[in-house]
């Protein structure tokens, strides 16, 4: 975790700010019982556990002041047209007013959470970031609106 | 259609079959949202008794982070007294699923999120129960985001619970996508109100329907092993859930439960097994669900349960119920069941009966009679009616014997129908129906009579009236007539008695002897058919009665002869005798005495002194 280093998987490129570690998950794939897994990446500026579910389960629990959870995830490319991801392009310039203690998957105590969803090239998106606590939060921030202003999705299908 | 993986290859087919037969699509549970009505009959119920499955230890039910602080939301079954749906005032936000769950027999858990609908006044709580299950109410502004996709983000409010389901969501609720996201960390998380660990497939189904606030209702009776048939059932409120060893788990819930219960089983006199969930039909809003057995790789379809708003549920059974699909089912001529179909009073046969609505209106009835001698045949509107007014099967015309055909004439109709005793055909019949003369039968000796003389085709037309008695009651008669009307020698009627059989009356004749009939009576019944001989180059009709003849030529009209006259006549040689032709009836005088004219004489009745002339 030394340095600005770019990651691009699935169409996604990034810049992973210093002591930020982010991993893709994916692709896409047609599962078991009829549903589509699709990828999502997860980036934080601790050490990510090795099992973690695509809403930080595994992770928010342990989270605390400095830390800053990010999760990307991708939906069906269909989705891109309806409403609920009617915003567009990946959200930057997060302020602390953006989150709440109630937006969160998980509620715990002292953290707090921003969801968007929004539409990129085509494709279908929801950022969901959690903030360990208020204190000392705002180098957090800064690394990730570093992070999105990065961030450039690619008109490609990557579903399967 | 939707087939559970345990059915056999063939039974698949067979069951996709029949899903195509009806014309239907599988039910579904629509939504996760709760239907208000029948969750009222569910919070009625003893909360702490919605599953009559044994329980384990209450407080290791719930599983991990269940206390109100532990930052998840609660069970909706948990302040829903046990219903396992969406609160009024929620919408399905998205959903998440833990693999493996020994909740859903180690398959997939969904765990659906239902999101409060704005301006709703939903408030952030800790739940006020007894249960093990705390976790908070309405606390976290949250979307999933794989269901509802319509609803913009910013509509959103607090995810007030959540629901389980070992289904997919997608199957249950049409506005779910397929977009799947795992978490295995939630996957021990539970409460009382849902099934234990690995519980019967009947239960686990239940629960995925909504629990007690499925339309099912409140379960009544253990999961048991049916009295009849490899399997188990269970009796809800407002259904069954049946696990069939060889059919996987089907549920049956009213009305077609109502309709059906106490019919299933595997009884000489039942409808066997639902082969199928519940399919929703395509026409009129209606629903239908099969009935049968297993046979070998495949299945027997005994009986299908259809039901329409405005007529309700009705179980068709074979073999009415192969005819019917074969008539294109509820969307066919028939339209929807309007009865159970039954045995006929003989118990030979069965007949089933059905409805055709428009807009909500009765276009007419229709019905499907099957005998085992004739096969099974329909009928439809003012054949039907007539045909039941004349007593239908146990009347003069029997079994039908036909679908009802065309007649060849712009919007005639007929049906052909035979009396059955034992094995073989007794007498035949038809009723015709026309827009002139109505629905109108025809049958036994007159019937046989008139296909004789070419039916509808013939010279006599189309019945116009059910046959009558004569005044003596020692004959019967019908009338008939070409659609175009009557002329001298077309149309008419057929005589028929025991004494002198039956014989056919065209054209004036029938006229003549009608009003003869109705009249004065002196010429009886016909005792042949009319008879058109040419004498000295005169074309003559006429035709021989009980008690006495009508003679028809261009030298003499209608006339009737009877009595010593036609007695004194036939002596002389009748037409071609030295008489001729006559050229008047019998005529009485005031003082009674009788006079008839002919070509070449006249013959003259004195009672008391004979005839002279």
């Amino acid at each position: 975790m030394t340095g600005v280093r770019r990651l691009e998987s699935h169409g996604i490129s990034l810049l992973v700010p210093v002591g930020w570690e982010a991993r893709f998950t994916g692709p896409a794939a047609r599962l078991d019982d009829g549903g589509h897994a699709q990828p999502y990446l997860h980036a934080g500026n601790f050490a990510l556990p090795a099992i973690r579910a695509p809403f930080g389960g595994g992770v928010v629990g342990e989270l605390a002041p400095p830390h800053v959870f990010v999760a990307l995830l991708e939906y069906a490319p269909e989705g891109a047209t309806t409403p609920l991801f009617g915003s567009h392009g990946v959200p930057v310039r997060l302020q602390a007013s953006d989150f709440s203690a109630s937006t969160l998957q998980r509620s715990l105590r002292g953290q707090a959470g921003f969801q968007r969803f929004f539409h990129a090239a085509d494709r279908a998106f929801c950022l969901y970031v959690v903030l360990g606590g208020r204190a000392a939060y705002q180098r957090g921030l800064d690394d990730v609106n570093a992070l999105l202003w990065s961030t450039r999705v690619h008109a490609v299908s990557v579903t399967s | 259609m939707k087939v559970t993986p345990t059915l056999s290859t063939a039974s698949d087919a067979v069951l996709r079959g029949i899903s195509r037969a009806l014309g239907g699509a599988t039910w579904s549970r629509r939504s996760f949202l709760v239907r208000t009505s029948l969750l009222g009959s569910a919070l009625a119920m003893d909360p702490a008794r919605f599953a009559l499955e044994p329980r384990t230890a209450y407080e290791a039910v719930c599983g991990p982070e269940a206390d109100c602080g532990g930052g998840f939301t609660v069970f909706c079954c948990t302040i829903q007294r046990g219903a396992n749906v969406c609160p009024e005032g929620t919408f399905v936000g998205g959903f998440w699923k833990a693999d493996r769950s020994a909740f859903c027999r180690d398959a997939a858990r969904y765990y659906v999120d239902c999101n409060g609908n704005a301006g709703w006044p939903w408030h952030c709580h800790c739940p006020d129960t007894a249960s093990c299950d705390r976790r908070h109410v309405a606390c976290v502004q949250f979307r999933y985001g794989n269901c509802n996709l319509e609803i913009p983000e910013h509509y959103g409010s607090p995810v007030v619970c959540r629901v389980v389901t070992c289904t997919p969501p997608w199957v249950w609720d049409e506005s779910c996508t397929t977009t799947s996201f795992t978490d295995q960390f939630t996957v021990d998380q539970s409460a009382p109100c849902l099934p234990d660990p690995w519980p019967s497939k009947i239960i686990m189904q239940w629960s995925d329907l909504g629990g007690p606030g499925s339309p099912l209702g409140p379960q009544v009776g253990r999961v048991e092993r049916l009295p009849f048939g490899n399997g188990t059932w269970a009796t809800f409120r407002y259904g069954a859930i049946f696990d069939l060893a060889w059919g996987g788990v089907r549920f049956v819930e009213d009305p077609v439960w109502a309709s059906v219960r106490g019919r299933t089983g595997s009884t000489p006199t039942s409808i066997g097994y639902p082969l199928q969930d519940r399919v929703t039909l395509h026409e009129g809003d209606g629903w239908a669900q099969a009935f049968g057995h297993r046979r070998g790789s495949g299945v027997d379809e005994l009986a299908v349960a259809v039901g329409s708003p405005a007529l309700g549920t009705h179980v068709v059974t074979q073999p009415v119920l192969s005819k019917w699909r074969a008539l294109g089912a509820q969307g066919g001529v028939l339209g929807y069941p309007s009865r159970d179909t039954r045995s006929t009073s003989d118990k030979t046969s069965s007949y089933g009966f059905f409805s055709k609505l428009a807009h909500g209106r009765l276009v007419y009835r229709g019905a499907i009679y099957a005998n085992p001698v004739v096969g099974a045949h329909w009928l439809r509107g003012a054949i039907l009616e007539r045909y039941l007014e004349l007593g239908s099967e146990a009347g003069p015309l029997g079994y039908p014997a036909s679908d009802e055909l065309h007649a060849g004439a712009s919007g005639a109709t007929y049906n052909d129908f035979s009396v059955i005793d034992s094995s073989s055909v007794v007498s035949r019949g038809a009723i015709y129906s026309t827009v002139k003369f109505g629905a109108q039968p025809v049958y036994g000796p007159i019937y046989e009579k008139w296909v004789v003389l070419g039916a509808e085709h013939g010279a006599l037309g189309f019945p116009t009236a059910a046959p009558v008695a004569t005044s003596d009651g020692q004959a019967s008669y019908e009338r008939f007539s070409p659609l175009t009307g009557a002329k001298v020698r077309t149309g008419g009627g057929i005589v028929t008695s025991k004494v002198f059989g039956t014989h056919s009356l065209l054209g004036t004749f029938y006229g003549a002897w009608r009003d003869d009939e109705e009249g004065p009576r002196l010429l009886g019944v016909p005792v042949a058919d009319e008879v058109d001989p040419v004498i000295g180059g005169v074309a003559l009709r006429s035709q021989q009665f009980a008690t006495g003849a009508l003679f028809d030529s261009a030298v003499g009209r209608g006339c009737v002869l009877y009595g010593p006259i036609l007695t004194t006549y036939a002596q002389r040689g009748g037409p071609a005798g030295s008489l001729g032709l006559p050229t008047s009836s019998v005529i009485v005088e005031g003082n009674g005495d009788e006079q008839a004219t002919f070509q070449f004489g006249t013959l003259t009745y004195v009672p008391g002194q004979g005839v002279s002339g």
